[in-house]
């Protein structure tokens, strides 16, 4: 009955237009006064206030704030011209280097918003020039994003790490074969539309156009290296690893003599923005974790469910159908702290590992970023770019086929998110 | 300048203030940071209060952006269903929502005597007391419900049919 009530008033509100952290807020304090809990309402900001404490949510400000200033300080673009030396030559080869482009900033990013945000604007924009419909270029940019959430340093990974007990640097190497592996079917499945479409062609940069590009981005492809090698080496943690991409970004931004105090502080504020929307969000859904414990909902799941659905792969399909679903309405991090602590007891009991299923479960949510009514990058790029919502949809819908394959294959192949970590810090 | 005036202006300049303490709190948080890894690389020495600060000035940090959050009206909202309803539904519900809003704030609010004698204690290294903590939360938390009282009365105000109110504002 709490659990109905808790959910039902949720996504009620979220219906109304109710702002989510206070969606969660409210729909807290109506299940615990309705539990009998209305002495102890003071947990609502105690839990609140803990989440702020949390050490392993530290890194977080500073992932952000690196992607935040590698926008500001003008590296996108200079990553943008380094992807197009490199493959803007292939057959849809603006395509190719918008997925490219992807994979290198979502070094510095961490979140695929970000990447959308900051590439898509100068990619849109190339895309239209060279005579690519907006429409396609608004899709490709939206599902080349995808691959943000799993390159580190990932914030939602940090978070999923966060809920799952697990450790950050494992859930980072885990996500760089999916990322990869998203990368590709993306770039096979534009050189498959290629035969089918007519897209502008490109010539073969040359050596003297290719050295200046890549000078400055491959100088702004230092600052993931610095994060993963200081995280691995053991020289730094994640958040001190976030620190040094930080600085080091800052220094470029010096070299390059595009850091100004407007751009610094333009960084800031965006990095503090969405930093505390992050971890309000964790911190008012805490309260919820909380009560549902109280209320042992996870484990009556958890005694339940396997009694319905057999097989850990019926029950990883079961999870991606409904994430899917719900990524289609709810934001990415609410479906997390809202599900992972009622699914880890049913991970544990169906002997999934935590780090495979992370992965899993961010590939299903990351899909709702691209899924209409309410993908979030789908309003970013229709805005960016002009385009009509419902023909980007059209676009997008294509890429869903490769995009399903790694999905299937993630979860019916753990060795792509294990391996890795596995060899680099031994099984977990 | 009439009393909502006022507040308005209030609420403008209080938006301001937490931004630049929050983007101060964050720079320093950077700075101390990365102080302290020079430190213990070159020298073998570390800042020992470093992480505790850190840690501070992040609660500080998120709680002092909490009302620039909502100022700004950038927490995620969806309006699927509410941009297709008529002006009228759409005021009803906009106030409905401003009004929980200052519901929950007044909820949490009034948890403010009952958690802060909770929250006793020096924080290790830093010497500060534990409850200073949530005092920037509160303050936000005030800030907000006075931000959703005035959409309240914009909401009613568009709902009678003022045309000098808009819902959205």
């Amino acid at each position: 009955m709490t659990a109905v009530a808790l959910f039902g008033v949720f996504l009620g509100l979220i219906a109304l237009k109710t702002p989510v952290i206070m969606a969660i807020g409210v729909a807290v304090v109506g299940a615990l006064v309705l539990a009998g809990f209305s002495n102890t309402l003071w947990i609502v900001p105690m839990k609140a206030l803990e989440a702020a404490s949390n050490a392993s949510l530290l890194a977080i400000p500073f992932f952000v704030l690196a992607g935040n200033l590698m926008n500001a300080i003008g590296v996108t673009e200079r990553i943008f011209n380094l992807a197009n030396a490199l493959v803007g030559h292939f057959k849809a080869g603006l395509a190719q280097v918008n997925v490219l482009a992807s994979v290198m900033l979502a070094g510095g990013t961490g979140a695929a918003t970000a990447d959308i945000a900051g590439l898509g604007a100068v990619e849109i924009r190339a895309m239209r020039e060279k005579g690519y419909s907006a429409s396609f270029a608004s899709a490709i940019t939206v599902v080349s994003a995808i691959v943000a959430p799993f390159i580190p340093p990932s914030i939602p990974l940090v978070v999923y790490a966060f809920l799952a007990n697990v450790s950050v640097a494992r859930m980072f190497l885990a996500g760089i074969g999916p990322g990869l592996l998203v990368a590709i079917s993306l770039m096979l499945f534009n050189r498959y539309l290629a035969t089918k479409r007519e897209f502008p062609v490109q010539e073969r940069a040359s050596l003297k156009i290719i050295r200046s590009p890549t000078l400055a981005g491959v100088a702004a492809l230092i600052a993931p290296a610095i994060l993963m090698g200081g995280i691995l080496s053991g020289v730094a943690t994640a958040s001190e690893a976030g620190v040094l991409a930080c600085a080091y970004v800052l220094f470029l931004g010096a070299v390059l003599r595009t850091l100004t105090l407007k751009a610094l502080i333009k960084a800031l504020t965006e990095t503090v923005l969405i930093t505390s929307m992050i971890m309000l969000i964790i911190g008012f859904a805490a309260s919820m974790g909380w009560l549902m414990a109280i209320e042992q909902i996870p484990q009556d799941m958890a005694r339940a469910i396997p009694d319905m659905i057999d097989t850990s792969l019926l029950f990883l399909l079961a999870v991606m159908i409904s994430v899917l679903l719900l990524g289609c309405f709810i934001d990415g991090v609410t479906i997390k702290l809202l599900l992972v602590p009622i699914l880890l007891p049913l991970v544990d009991a169906y002997g999934i590992d935590r780090v495979h299923f992370g992965i899993v479960l961010q590939m299903s949510l990351i899909l709702g970023l691209a899924t209409p009514p309410l993908g979030l990058g789908l309003f970013i790029v229709a805005r960016l770019s002009g385009a009509p919502f419902e023909d980007i949809v059209k676009a997008v819908l294509p890429y869903f086929i490769p995009l399903v394959c790694v999905l299937a294959i993630l979860a019916t192949m753990p060795v792509f998110s294990l391996w890795l970590p596995n060899t680099l810090l031994g099984p977990g | 300048m009439t009393l909502v005036g006022l507040i308005e202006r209030g609420l403008a300049v209080a938006e301001k203030l937490f931004l630049t303490i929050a983007n101060t709190l964050l720079l320093a948080m950077l700075v101390v940071n990365f102080a302290n890894i020079m430190l213990r690389l070159t020298l073998d020495e570390a800042i020992i209060w470093a992480f505790p600060l850190t840690s501070v000035l992040f609660v500080w940090v998120i709680f002092f952006s909490f009302f620039v959050i909502y100022r700004r009206g950038q927490d995620v909202a969806i309006d699927v269903l509410t941009r297709r309803m008529p002006d009228r539904l759409k005021a009803t519900v906009e106030a409905f929502v401003a009004f929980i809003v200052v519901a929950l704030m007044g909820i949490v609010l009034a948890q403010a005597p009952i958690l802060i004698p909770r929250q006793v204690g020096t924080i290790d290294l830093i010497g500060m007391q534990r409850y200073w903590l949530a005092v920037p939360f509160f303050l936000s938390c005030f800030l907000i419900a006075v931000e959703f009282l005035l959409r309240l009365r914009t909401a009613i105000l568009a709902f009678r049919g003022d045309n000098q109110a808009s819902p959205a504002s």
